[in-house]
């Protein structure tokens, strides 16, 4: 069960909001546990104030690097005004490109963007990038294509917003992870306690 | 440095010019089915030439209306594959079947029946695919559970394209032969293939062990599979409008007489109106189709029609009714014969082949029967598909799409499902499949 690979189709958070309902499953805990940390229970409790935390900077364009999904529908219930941009690695298999294709949120303007073209449009005063994983430690951790992606649309010079699905207290470093540099990003999600 | 340069460019140019025999086989096995078209259309040629059989007499009635009637069941079942119904049925049928790998084979095989007894089987398999294999790599199957799998859906396409007159291509032969017609072939045929279905349904899902575990990872797979189409869109106002169509093309095919309306005619008027629907609600409309088995059956049945006109299968007709007194024993006789070879040489050249056969016979004792020696027929060249890998229409296409899913075993290993691999899973579909035949032919005839 290749649950990054997953994870690169719907999201961090949508693969998190499954997981958690079965994350007591010795089974799940055996099979999942070692590619990626397992969720807390009330992630999909955690969703609508991410969107909305993200929705407060009042920015009209937001650019995610992994497919949330489940965070992309949560914002369209509060507003219809802008637009998101998923950036979508160029090694994604053809099929789950063309699933991801027919998977996008509707009640809101949401493009699909294929690694390596950049955004139209997209300037610091009106655009937000959005990179997601999870945190081990305080140092952000994300899939190898996230952290590749990361790079590559290093010169935008706005907002990078760092939202971790997980906040592990250790400095864990999950098998097929890569640590991103604290210098590429400017603003991380902290969950309130 | 430019002494290494040359030294590899001599280890590059030695093996490529030794290779070039291997590539120009390779080129020739992956054109196989191309070259053996053109061989079939040659061959053809050559013999109504050298017999003084004038081809233009040979196309007079050659069977365009097959052709016709394969292509737009193509284009149709594309346009109703555009609304995501399917991906819907069996998204449904995952979450019905709670992941279990048993219920899943039972109900996506129920459902591939049912789908190509109406469609166009490699289509609606070409559709359902994708969902399926997005389902078994999270299941975390092994290598027997693939090969029950898609050994069962194999079989159940083959049987559900013969259900129904429009189903799959030797059915359509037989509809537009006139030994039968729509409606009573409908009638006669559906629930025999229905039976079987059911018979091929239990055995193999028999052969499929409960799972011993929580039902977590069988959870995540359907929620996981749930995500991953959780928003398409389901067009039910388009869908609605074909289905209105589809029941409108079904019921002409049943009851105006083929004198005065054709059935390919029908079938054309039925896309075009689709096709408008369609350019209306923007929907895609795509042209779409599997060219190559349309020529190869064109192929085979100018082949077909050339071996006609030289009388020769009227020979093996009446040498087969002299030798075999019984009619019932006649019929059956038939029957393994065209299985064995529809086995061999695939459903298409089979149906094409023994038609005229079929036909001369119809016209023996055995005439009050024609519906069921039609139903015969189709039953044993159901059987012969399934009997091997490249029997099947819809055969190789699945072996590839399985193949470059990449499923892989809990130990990591890549499933592979060819030739090989569906060989006893092959040799037992045939045997229920023409024992259920020989059986209910016994019973009736």
């Amino acid at each position: 069960m290749d649950m990054q690979k997953t994870a690169r189709e719907i999201g961090l958070f949508e693969t998190g909001i499954n997981l958690s309902k079965v994350c007591n499953s010795a089974d799940v805990i055996q099979k999942v546990g070692a590619s990626m940390p397992l969720p807390d229970e009330d992630i999909a409790n955690r969703v609508p104030q991410i969107a909305a935390w993200l929705h407060g900077f009042g920015k009209s364009k937001y650019m995610f690097l992994t497919p949330e999904i489940a965070l992309i529908e949560e914002m369209t219930k509060l507003s219809n005004q802008e637009e998101v941009i998923i950036a979508i690695p160029c090694d994604l298999e053809g099929e789950a490109k063309e699933r991801l294709r027919n998977n996008l949120p509707r009640g809101i303007e949401v493009t699909i963007l294929e690694e390596p073209y950049f955004p139209q449009s997209f300037f610091p005063g009106n655009g937000l990038m959005v990179v997601c994983g999870y945190s081990a430690g305080g140092r952000p951790m994300v899939l190898p294509d996230t952290y590749r992606m990361v790079e590559h649309y290093s010169g935008f010079l706005g907002k990078k917003m760092f939202i971790s699905y997980k906040e592990l207290e250790t400095a864990a470093r999950y098998d097929g992870w890569l640590e991103v540099s604290q210098q590429r990003l400017s603003t991380k999600w902290r969950r309130e306690s | 440095m430019s002494n290494a340069i040359a030294i590899k460019t001599n280890e590059v140019q030695s093996p490529k010019s030794k290779s070039k025999k291997f590539n120009l086989l390779d080129k020739l096995s992956n054109n196989a089915s191309l070259i053996l078209i053109a061989i079939m259309f040659i061959a053809g040629s050559v013999l109504s030439l050298c017999l003084d059989i004038p081809v233009k007499s040979v196309m007079e009635s050659y069977s365009y209306d097959v052709l016709v009637i394969l292509i737009v069941m193509e284009l149709f079942t594309n346009l109703i594959a555009e609304t995501g119904i399917m991906q819907l049925l069996a998204i449904k049928i995952a979450e019905l079947s709670k992941g279990q790998k048993r219920l899943c084979l039972m109900m996506f095989g129920g459902m591939m029946f049912l789908i190509s007894s109406c469609l166009n089987n490699i289509t609606a398999v070409m559709i359902i695919l994708p969902v399926v294999f997005v389902l078994l790599k999270t299941l975390e199957v092994d290598r027997k559970y693939v090969c029950v799998f898609f050994a069962t859906i194999l079989a159940l396409s083959n049987t559900g394209g013969a259900a129904s007159p429009v189903g799959d291509f030797p059915a359509i032969v037989i509809m537009t032969s006139g030994i039968t017609s729509f409606i009573s072939y409908l009638t006669h045929a559906f629930p025999l293939f229905a039976l079987t279905s059911i018979v091929l349904i239990t055995v193999w899902g028999m052969r499929v062990k409960r799972e011993q575990d929580d039902g977590a990872v069988r959870s995540l797979a359907v929620s996981t599979l749930k995500s991953q189409y959780k928003n398409i869109e389901i067009r039910f106002d388009v869908l609605r409008l074909l289905a209105v169509v589809f029941v409108g093309m079904f019921l002409a095919w049943s009851f105006v007489p083929q004198d005065v309306i054709p059935p390919e005619v029908i079938a054309i008027l039925g896309y075009a109106v689709a096709m408008v629907i369609c350019s209306i609600k923007k929907i895609k409309v795509r042209q779409l189709m599997d060219l190559k088995s349309v020529l190869t059956i064109a192929s085979f049945l100018f082949f077909a029609q050339v071996i006609s006109q030289t009388g020769l299968l009227n020979l093996v007709a009446a040498y087969l009714q002299n030798n075999i007194h019984n009619p019932k024993l006649l019929v059956m006789a038939i029957m393994v014969i065209t299985s064995l070879i529809a086995g061999v040489f695939s459903a298409g050249p089979a149906a094409a082949a023994m038609m005229p056969v079929i036909v001369e016979i119809c016209k023996g004792p055995l005439g009050a029967q024609l519906d069921w020696i039609a139903v015969a027929y189709a039953a044993a060249i159901c059987a012969g598909s399934s009997f091997f890998m490249w029997s099947a229409t819809a055969g190789f296409i699945l072996s590839g799409k399985v193949n470059s899913a990449e499923i892989e075993e809990e130990g990591g290993g890549k499933i592979l499902w060819g030739v090989g691999q569906y060989l006893k899973y092959g040799f037992v579909n045939y045997t229920i499949q023409l024992s259920i035949a020989l059986a209910v032919m016994g019973m009736i005839l």
